[in-house]
């Protein structure tokens, strides 16, 4: 599939050959990837490592404390 | 090829810096090398944006850095996705009985027991996860096959 946005022409080409070998189910689901393909060709978003950091330095609890909790919490 | 099955525990370790993050690093580049390719629930990521907006709605994480980091992780498992390194597994419908059985006699929590049941049916060559629950399971029913070997507790 591909979208049309108007920007540099690169930018676009990029973005369709990520989303390429992806299917979606509607129109809204294919934006909001698109949008955020485009930002992150921008350099907004975080790299993995970024997120890695910026996880680590805020949630103080353990990945599976924090996923049992809401097991729980979704159990009351 | 070898798959391995990545559960929501082990998957969120990933994006967050802990203990065994260096095994998902580790993990990370050989599938990125196409050694191995990721199996992964449809059901993980939303429990790994949901571990996020709890501890967002704790205001241990501010609303901006939350939402960058999770559209983050959304587009760096899209990228993974596009590139065949890691494939996303829906529930069947054929999994319903083995879900049901796990939470009746097994005492899963219904998400434990479709994230068991889905890397079961995927049959990885290893089943990665973070959670002691999984391990600490035992019923009267496998303390039996325990003394009974030859019975599996799981079919």
């Amino acid at each position: 599939m591909t979208i049309s946005v108007n920007i540099n022409p690169n930018l676009v080409n990029d973005l369709n050959a990520l989303i390429d070998g992806k299917i979606y189910r509607t129109r809204d689901e294919a934006v909001e990837d698109g949008i955020r393909f485009l930002i992150a060709l921008k350099g907004k978003l975080y790299t993995r490592t970024e997120v890695k950091e910026v996880l680590s330095k805020y949630i103080s609890v353990s990945s599976d404390e924090l996923l049992r909790e809401i097991k729980e919490e979704e159990e009351l | 090829m070898r798959s391995v099955y990545i559960e929501a525990s082990a998957l969120f370790r990933a994006y967050k810096e802990e203990s065994g993050s260096d095994v998902m690093d580790y993990l990370f580049r050989l599938m990125e090398s196409r050694i191995v390719t990721g199996f992964a629930s449809q059901l993980s990521i939303p429990e790994i944006l949901r571990g996020i907006t709890k501890r967002k709605n704790q205001g241990e994480i501010s609303e901006h850095e939350a939402q960058k980091a999770m559209d983050s992780i959304l587009l760096d498992v899209d990228k993974r996705i596009a590139n065949d390194e890691l494939r996303i597994l829906p529930v069947e419908e054929e999994f319903m009985p083995h879900i049901n059985r796990c939470i009746r006699h097994h005492n899963f929590f219904v998400i434990d027991a479709l994230q068991f049941v889905t890397a079961y049916k995927s049959r990885p060559t290893v089943f990665v996860h973070a959670d002691r629950h999984f391990s600490a399971k035992k019923s009267k029913r496998e303390d039996e096959n325990d003394r009974y070997p030859g019975k599996r507790s799981f079919e």
